[in-house]
């Protein structure tokens, strides 16, 4: 069992975090994204529904940012998407009443909906971020066209760092495959990150702060923002 | 923005969302529990009133919308509640079995029958007491579960009032409301929003007293309302998010509103928030006119509600093979891992050199097998097996694509059997098998199956011809003697693998005297007629050599006389996968290396590093010993003589074709004589010479050793 240690300043740290830490970091987290940001929807925490025999955490989840919408104008909707239906199964003017109570809205845009989580992982020891976007009407979007919606540097961050970079793995506990920050490097550049915060490093290194730091690097890649206000509380 | 009176009161339809859950769990469901049952199934849908002053929220199934998978449970949804973002509706699916089915439903009589359901609801007070059942609704599908593609239209009945509601005017709520009032509200409904009980109720009273303070409350009290002199809105939770129009779950409860309580003039509320907070700016309040006859609720209304896909009146369909296909789903878990080797291990990789090289490999046994799958392992996908053997009973142990099945009633093919297996193991792999023996030289044919073995020698160059790179894993030395040949007159890359009892040797074979498959180079033309043969490829470079480049005797029957325990499939069980795995090495190193066949032979030493390749250094020759647990890398030239590969032979191959094949296969000697061998013996066996072997290191004959 871990014990829940509030400052790690005897061994010199290698950039990892147990899974009792995750939960706290991921508590604190939440909190002051709600308190800093009003315009972003919150981080909720998802607790597990898997059944682990030798796990005596309760604290089981993952956060979970859902319901982001990138409003695409009209001219980039692709439309590889149309379907061509043959008149097998309409339905005729006949039969259904006449109702001119329906609004008919003219072709409207295309959004693209994204989901975010913050999964902890057992094997690295580090939380992992993991994406999806959809339609509003369901349809998952390829890749190809996340790209699309990724923010500029993103491709370059993911071009020049080996360690940062985008896969497709199964969600640990959706079972489909979403989209993820791949963690194998995230212990390395969490441990300069804090080497390199002189502030982090006079107060040892609170597990509080932990995923907001991670945040702040992985945030980029996938265009997702920090709130104003919250890297300041790490120093202090 | 206020609307002109009379007006036709126009509402935003309702749009559907279906999660990819919904159809991974309607799947699992289908497959398990369900199976050809096409019985109408309840399921769950979810909404919430609209949050973002641009985007429509949408009725939305969930994997939750559905029944559980386990065996006790019944084919009902567990209800969740109290979910502030989830307001359960109740509706049906009916799943047909093929796409015919689908399209032959009578979607008139289902809207019908749900309709129907509403306003019975609505006429004996139900929808009072629960008032999420205005909001039914019916979804028809055929979910296509070999391509994964599902095909869905779902229906919102709304009841159609006659003549339909005018609309007398529609604003912002905190327009309508004095600032005193709206906020009022605002605090009751966050109430209400944050309250387990009434979090998901969808319809609901607004009472607001003289004194500005507003009061939420269910429809079933709505006689409670009645005594005072408040103002009353008719509240619900409203998806759109337009400014102009309310959303679809007004109409039916309008329908309610005129057949239980009669009202002429209603005033609504379209309840919308922003960040999880009511907002009295994105909500609507409006007036509608409801001027129905007096008969209307004395007989059910018409009903309309087909969800539009783009404005036509048609089926949706989605595909969801990218992340249901199996297949796919094995092909980019393999795809990742050779990525992420590339990513994390060696930028270099050349990973479509590997997806795209088109591989042979003669012979499918113990070598061909363990070839095979480390071939897969790295990403290569076109693989050609050719063996005319059956799987024997001993196989399996030894020859890893094998089991126990592909020995029964007399084995099959295992030309066969090796694709089938690879295909099990990795369904994307492109493996064909060919059943064919290889023509010997040595192994004298009779004129009837002279033809026979002359269509197999044009076969076998013809798969030479379509393939990249060769394995030659072939338990005899004659039966690589033909594919060493037909190698070297295209340039082919070439890899033999040969074992001894607990030895093996791995080579990659030079490039053939030629530059180009077909006729003549100027320089061989005329150095062919002086004395040194030629032994520089192409590129000029001395040739690496051959298989048969050290063999001072030419390729004859070495099998009829040979014992049992002599044949080479007797190995120690560890070499063969030893020297397969370096086979493939030697492939890939081959791929990467800018110089193809024509690059030099390295060899290993101590100093690491020394390399300038990534994958390190690329050996002609590959020798090892289990006895010694030792391996080492040699080089070896052509040789002027070689029965399979000097240019001499090349020439009489080019110049008379399968003629020259069938004399070779026919006449022990011709080989011999034709390259010279045999008077090289006869000048050799002139001197008493003892014959030591040496240590040259320089890939020294190794006569006594029949099979290497």
């Amino acid at each position: 069992m871990d014990q829940k240690e509030s400052v790690r300043d005897i061994t010199p740290w290698d950039g990892t975090l147990s899974s009792s830490d995750f939960f706290s970091a991921a508590c604190a987290f939440s909190e002051k994204w709600k308190r800093f940001s009003a315009s972003v929807p919150p981080w909720l925490w998802v607790p597990s529904r898997k059944h682990h025999l030798l796990s005596s955490h309760k604290e089981e989840g993952y956060l979970s940012l859902e319901g982001m919408c990138l409003i695409k104008s009209s001219e980039e909707q692709e439309s590889c998407r149309s379907q061509t239906w043959k008149e097998e199964s309409s339905i005729s003017q006949e039969e259904e009443a006449v109702d001119n109570a329906t609004l008919v809205q003219s072709s409207c845009d295309e959004v693209n909906h994204y989901d975010f989580h913050i999964v902890y992982s057992p094997s690295y020891r580090v939380p992992v971020l993991y994406f999806r976007s959809y339609h509003s009407d369901g349809q998952p979007l390829p890749f190809g066209e996340i790209e699309k919606d990724l923010p500029d540097h993103s491709a370059k961050i993911r071009s020049e760092s080996k360690w940062t970079f985008i896969t497709q793995e199964e969600h640990p506990y959706l079972n489909r495959p979403w989209y993820k920050l791949h963690p194998c490097g995230t212990s390395e550049w969490m441990k300069l990150l804090f080497l390199g915060d002189t502030a982090l490093n006079k107060n040892g290194f609170v597990i509080e702060h932990y995923l907001v730091s991670w945040f702040s690097v992985i945030g980029q890649v996938v265009g997702l923002k920090i709130p104003l206000g919250m890297l300041e509380t790490v120093s202090c | 923005m206020s609307r002109k009176e009379g007006a036709l009161l126009q509402f935003a339809p309702m749009q559907s969302s279906v999660d990819e859950g919904f159809w991974h769990r309607f799947s699992s469901l289908k497959l398990n529990k369900l199976g050809i049952d096409d019985s109408p199934l309840p399921i769950i849908g979810f909404y919430a009133p609209c949050s973002h002053s641009q985007v429509s929220n949408h009725l939305t199934l969930l994997a939750e919308s559905l029944p559980s998978e386990s065996s006790d449970s019944s084919l009902v949804p567990e209800p969740s509640s109290g979910n502030r973002n989830k307001c359960s509706v109740p509706g049906i699916l009916y799943n047909t079995n093929t796409v015919e089915g689908f399209h032959a439903l009578d979607k008139m009589k289902l809207l019908k029958e749900e309709a129907a359901k509403i306003w019975n609801d609505i006429v004996t007070g139900k929808a009072v007491e629960d008032c999420s059942m205005l909001s039914r609704f019916l979804l028809i599908s055929f979910a296509d579960l070999k391509k994964w593609s599902f095909h869905y239209w779902f229906a919102f009945p709304a009841l159609m009032l006659d003549p339909p509601a005018a609309l007398v005017n529609l604003r912002p709520a905190s327009q309508w409301l004095s600032a005193a009032e709206a906020e009022s509200l605002s605090t009751a409904c966050n109430e209400w929003r944050n309250s387990k009980s009434t979090a998901d109720v969808p319809f609901f009273l607004v009472t607001i007293d003289p004194q500005s303070r507003a009061t939420i409350r269910l429809l079933k009290d709505w006689d409670a309302c009645q005594s005072d002199a408040h103002k009353i809105l008719f509240g619900f939770y409203d998806p759109c998010h337009l400014p102009n129009n309310p959303g679809w779950p007004l109409r039916n409860f309008l329908a309610l509103i005129s057949a239980k309580w009669n009202l002429k003039s209603v005033q609504f509320l379209c309840y919308r928030e922003n960040r999880g907070f009511a907002d009295m700016g994105l909500s609507l309040v409006g007036e509608a006119l409801i001027t129905v006859s007096e008969g209307w609720k004395d007989t059910m209304p018409n009903a309309v509600g087909w969800e539009l896909n783009k404005g036509r009146k048609v089926p949706r369909c989605i595909s969801l093979a990218q992340s249901m296909d199996p297949t796919r789903l094995a092909v980019s878990a393999a795809d990742l891992n050779l990525k992420l080797m590339r990513w994390r291990a060696l930028p270099s990789l050349n990973l479509s050199a590997l997806s795209s090289v088109k591989c042979l490999l003669l012979g499918a046994g113990t070598l061909g097998c363990q070839v095979a799958r480390m071939l897969m392992a790295w990403g290569v996908r076109k693989i050609t097996l050719v063996d005319n053997g059956k799987v024997a009973m001993s196989n399996p142990l030894r020859q890893s694509l094998y089991t126990l099945d592909d020995c029964l009633n007399g084995g099959s093919f295992k030309a066969i059997a090796a694709v089938e297996s690879l295909k099990r193991i990795f369904p994307a792999v492109e493996a064909e098998g060919v059943v064919m023996a290889i023509p010997m030289p040595g192994h004298p044919v009779n004129s009837q199956e002279q033809e026979s073995v002359l269509d197999d020698c044009r076969r076998l160059s013809d798969l030479i011809d379509a393939h990249d790179s060769v394995f030659l894993l072939t338990d005899t030395r004659e039966s690589r003697w033909l594919p060493t040949l037909l190698c070297a007159n295209t340039n082919k890359i070439t890899i033999t693998a040969a074992l001894g009892f607990d030895s093996f040797l791995v080579m990659r074979h030079g490039a053939g005297p030629f530059s180009h498959a077909h006729g003549f180079n100027a320089e061989t033309a005329i150095s062919s007629s002086s004395d040194v043969h030629k032994i520089k490829d192409a590129k000029g470079k001395h040739r690496l050599g051959c298989y048969f480049c050290n063999d001072v005797v030419a390729p004859t029957d070495s099998t009829s006389n040979r014992t049992l325990d002599q044949q080479c499939t007797v190995t120690r069980p560890g070499l063969a996968p030893i020297a397969s795995a370096l086979a493939v090495e030697l492939l890939v190193s081959i791929l990467h290396h800018p110089e193809g066949i024509f690059a030099e032979g390295d060899i290993s030493s101590n100093v690491i590093g020394t390399s300038e390749q990534p994958l390190g250094i690329l050996p002609h020759q590959i020798r090892g010993s289990l006895a010694q647990f030792s391996q080492m890398t040699l080089v070896g030239y052509s040789s002027s003589s070689c029965t399979a590969c000097c240019d001499t032979v090349l020439s009489e191959y080019r110049n008379k074709g399968m003629e020259f094949i069938l004399q070779a296969i026919n006449h022990p000697t011709y080989l011999e004589d034709l390259t010279g061998l045999t008077e090289l013996m006869k000048s050799a066996s002139a001197f008493s010479l003892d014959w030591d072997k040496d240590d040259d290191g320089g890939g020294g004959g190794d006569e006594d050793c029949v099979e290497i």
